[in-house]
């Protein structure tokens, strides 16, 4: 399954990767921290969308991800 | 504004004794305006550091490294140089030096080259004109604009004490002007002596009780 950036807050379209508490093959949950990202007023985490195994990292630390872009895959 | 001046180097580089590489951060915003941590600063204090031995992994002026998402964007764009730091040197003021370490995650310790003065306006002769404490109980609107508890060096509340002089002049420094005469003039402008009619009591220093609880900003 792929992990996109979410909607957020109005008229904000994009967010830098700040942080991977996983690595690629990790374990996660559903609902459980996936990517820590930031916008220039806030920090906030995406959350896992299902449980398995983190497969694939598509956006490095430093990365800006637009709204809808793929974030990850998990498998 | 939040007002820095440099420490003596050596004191800084004392507490670095230990350390051989380092990341620097600077601040883009006020320690910038007070040139004691934007690029230039930066540059400075990077060779400086070098001729002293030390490595440096890196280095960024942070838009405002007291804000977490601004300065989480900023390393995360660094992060290689970041990461192969020891420490953290700061350009900032003592909130830029504590965040920076309160967003490290692999709990490394930040070091301010500044020292923290205060609350500052830069005036229109570029000058750093202190003239507010934060004390949480601001009584301006009554005192003509002016705040007595800051430039008064008694903090008195009521008007003057007896010791300023004929010219106007601070008993503590007879350089400055008191600060009650100040705001009497200022009153004088608009015929508004409100506050002066009106006995304040001690300021309560209860609302002021540090540090502050977080507050979350909606």
């Amino acid at each position: 399954m792929e992990v996109k950036l979410p909607e957020l807050a109005e008229g904000v379209e994009k967010a830098t990767v700040t942080f991977w508490p996983k690595k690629a093959g990790d374990a996660v949950k559903q609902g459980e921290d996936l990517v820590e990202m930031a916008t220039d007023k806030a920090v906030f985490y995406v959350p896992s969308p299902c449980a398995g195994t983190l497969k694939q990292i598509l956006k490095n630390e430093g990365d800006e991800v637009k709204v809808g872009e793929n974030l990850a895959v998990i498998e | 504004m939040i007002f820095t001046q440099p420490k003596p180097f050596e004191e800084v580089l004392k507490a670095l004794e230990p350390y051989k590489k380092i990341f620097i951060v600077g601040c883009g915003e006020c320690a910038t305006v007070f040139k004691t941590g934007g690029e230039e600063q930066i540059a400075e204090i990077r060779s400086k550091l070098e001729a002293a031995g030390k490595t440096i992994t890196g280095a960024v002026v942070v838009e405002s490294p007291c804000h977490s998402a601004k300065l989480k964007l900023a390393v995360a764009k660094n992060m290689a140089a970041y990461s192969a730091a020891e420490v953290i040197v700061v350009a900032g003021c003592g909130l830029g030096t504590q965040s920076v370490q309160e967003n490290d995650r692999s709990g490394r310790r930040a070091f301010g080259v500044n020292n923290t003065l205060g609350l500052s306006r830069v005036d229109a002769m570029n000058r750093a004109v202190e003239c507010c404490l934060g004390c949480g109980d601001c009584v301006i609107n009554l005192s003509a604009g002016l705040c007595p508890v800051t430039l008064c060096p008694k903090g008195l509340l009521n008007g003057p004490c007896g010791g300023y002089s004929k010219e106007g002049k601070c008993e503590v420094d007879r350089e400055m002007d008191c600060a009650w005469v100040a705001i009497y003039k200022r009153m004088s402008k608009d015929n508004n002596f409100q506050y002066l009619k009106e006995f304040q009591k001690a300021k309560d220093h209860r609302v002021d009780k540090r540090p502050h609880k977080p507050v979350e900003i909606k």
